[in-house]
């Protein structure tokens, strides 16, 4: 196979490092990280420019777990949920083995939802096909309700915080209708509120401010941890099958369907491990079935959101989205001629997939386990003041806009003043990031229904997804009741 | 957790609370009472952008609005230890990240960053170990390496007064 020559083979394992890089630092993305390779690869054989950026790819989503495990400030999107547990257990010393337990899901998540990209493409993406506005909307529907069952506490909080970010996304341009809406004539407030400089500012630029708050302690981890506990145990795998093969299932199914991908997926997956768990208070604490549930999920949601942009040639992400422009650049448009006339350029990118997710195990593994715990545990007068200066310039990055850093700088502070008042930020980012989607397949659904919300009750995919948003819901009720009369606080 | 909050001195969380809850309400009338009324004449839209904004504004008033009073009611018993914060903190940590933008924004990078990453980790020495000379080098070293990486990956800066 031509990816096991030298030269590709080192391209792909150069690709996945640096994905790696910019999915560690918070506010570089492995969409940022592919746009800027798409440049080298002009020169480049098609498959061999196409094997590298899925290298990075691989390398930006996995990364996302390092800063969100010893910094509690996620490098992706994908990994919002990671940091959840993987910080509680940096916190006490278990940095190493969080980070191994993550590094061992993501591989996991690749090769499992790797299978399903080879075996399934073409009919997965025909079924994906399938889904419609009310479908889709369905699916948004559910993911919230999974997202405020994550509220912790309260409910009533994490509905606030839903509705908060519903609220955010109804600013800037209507989805339908294209013009200006609730932006208080503030021409920056015109184009909305990005949710990805938002979500920075949630998770990085508070959490930051809090670090300030604790001048007393001067690292943000006060142990490391032994690198040697990296590997997960035999009893600690047996433990995580379940976990591995539902969350690996849920990352595919959800990162098909596009747009709604990575961000989504590991929520859901996160959701639901708790949801089976025998001790589901400890979620949130350093469980590590919470990392395993997100990792996994989040890397089989590449494999998903693969499948329709290879088989169909629909990107399903932003960063699918750029490999697409990566591709077009050699004259080559993905889709079912994709298949038929370059059989050797897909079979080619399956086995960079494969070849990526093992590489990004044994570096991140043998070289990763070391290297980012020492960097990242400088005292916080050296890694806070980096952290917030690359975080925004990777906010000013994204659009060219400075009204990115300034929604960074906004929600920053407003993600401060939540975390001290125990409100949780996960709901408001989902809002944010889901709800013009939301708001456009519910329109849209409903001008095909004439305005009918049955077909959302009878019709049997939406129908299955209200079902799952209902059970869910009471579902989280019931746990919280049972916490309640023994006396545990989720 | 500062010193002053675990001994439950400072502003009880419930008023801040009722503070954040302020603008959310705040947002929650905007979306209500929508600036643009648009009416779509291609499509006849089942549920108009100013009816959806609206309902997600109705959700935001109603459910701040329980929340509100349930903060006020507590806040008037609850001084407990852990339930305070300190308000300075939080002041100057935000006051110093917001200049560190408005300085970015309209001045320039370079200076903006070489002041902000000076004044922050100089803020967050212990007093006894304090060294404007440490900070100093290490604020030149990070500038200077991240024109660097910025030069190498073509990362672009926003364009300013001076450099």
């Amino acid at each position: 196979m031509y990816v096991c020559s030298p030269l590709p083979l080192a391209l792909i394992c150069l690709g996945t490092v640096f994905g790696i890089i910019f999915g560690a630092i918070p506010g570089l993305t492995a969409t940022l990280a592919v746009i800027l390779l798409i440049p080298t690869t002009y020169g480049m054989d098609p498959s061999l420019g196409i094997c590298m950026l899925v290298g990075v790819y691989i390398g930006g989503v996995s990364g996302g777990l390092v800063s969100a495990i010893l910094l509690g400030m996620p490098g992706t999107p994908a990994s919002l949920v990671t940091g959840l547990d993987g910080f509680p257990m940096a916190k006490r010393g278990e940095g190493g083995r969080a980070l191994g337990i993550g590094i061992t899901s993501n591989l996991v998540g690749c090769l499992l939802g790797g299978i399903f990209l080879i075996g399934l493409a073409p009919l997965l993406a025909r079924f994906a096909m399938e889904f419609g506005a009310v479908e889709n909307a369905a699916v948004l529907f559910f993911g919230f309700t999974t997202v405020i069952s994550l509220a912790g506490s309260s409910l009533l909080r994490g509905f606030i915080m839903l509705a908060f970010g519903l609220a955010v996304s109804t600013i800037g341009i209507d989805p339908i209708n294209s013009t200006e809406r609730n932006t208080l004539e503030f021409a920056a407030l015109a184009n909305g509120v990005d949710a990805l400089p938002a979500m920075i500012g949630l998770f990085v630029v508070s959490q930051a401010l809090l670090e300030m708050d604790a001048l007393s302690e001067k690292f943000i981890i006060e142990r490391s941890g032994d690198a040697r506990n990296r590997f997960m145990r035999l009893s600690e795998m047996r433990a995580s099958v379940g976990n591995f093969i539902r969350s690996s299932l849920i990352g595919t199914a959800i990162g098909i369907l596009p747009g709604i991908g990575g961000s989504l997926s590991g929520i859901v997956a996160y959701d639901q491990a708790q949801k089976a768990s025998s001790e589901p208070e400890s979620f949130g604490k350093g469980n590590y079935q919470g990392i395993v549930a997100s990792e996994t999920s989040n890397n089989a949601a590449v494999a998903g959101a693969l499948i329709p942009f290879l088989a169909l040639g629909i990107p399903g992400d932003s960063v699918t989205a750029a490999l697409m422009g990566g591709l077009q650049i050699h004259g080559l448009d993905p889709g079912p001629v994709l298949f038929s006339q370059h059989y050797t350029l897909v079979a080619n990118v399956f086995a960079a997939y494969f070849l990526s997710s093992v590489f990004m195990y044994l570096f991140m593994m043998l070289a990763g386990t070391y290297i980012f715990p020492v960097i990242l545990r400088v005292q916080k007068k050296y890694v806070l003041p980096l952290v917030l200066v690359l975080s925004l310039i990777g906010c000013y990055n994204m659009n060219y806009t400075i009204a990115a850093v300034w929604v960074a700088i906004i929600f920053g502070i407003i993600g401060y003043f939540l975390k001290k008042f125990s409100y949780p930020s996960v709901p408001l980012v989902i809002g944010i990031i889901l709800g013009p989607m939301f708001e456009r397949q519910l329109r849209i659904g409903l001008i095909q229904t004439d305005g009918s919300l049955m077909p959302f009750l009878t019709d049997p995919i939406p129908a299955t997804f209200i079902a799952l948003a209902a059970a869910s819901f009471f579902f989280a009720l019931y746990k919280r009741r049972q916490a309640q009369k023994k006396g545990i606080t989720l | 957790m500062s010193e002053n909050e675990k001994t439950g001195k400072g502003l009880p969380l419930a008023y801040g609370e009722a503070g954040l809850l302020a603008l959310l309400l705040f947002l929650g009338g905007v979306c209500v009472y929508p600036s643009n009324l648009v009416t779509n004449f291609l499509v006849p839209e089942q549920l108009s952008s100013v009816a959806y904004s609206r309902i997600i504004g109705c959700a935001l008033l109603g459910l701040c609005g329980v929340r509100a009073a349930l903060a006020l009611l507590a806040a008037k018993t609850d001084r407990a230890p852990g339930r305070t914060m300190t308000l300075t903190f939080a002041l100057a940590g935000c006051g110093l990240i917001v200049l560190y933008g408005l300085i970015f924004s309209y001045i320039g990078f370079y200076i903006a960053t070489g002041g902000f990453i000076f004044a922050l980790s100089y803020y967050l020495e212990a007093k006894e170990d304090r060294s404007a000379r440490k900070c100093i080098v290490f604020t030149v070293a990070t500038i200077v390496v991240i024109s660097g990486v910025f030069k190498l990956f073509k990362i672009y800066l926003p364009p300013a007064l001076l450099f």
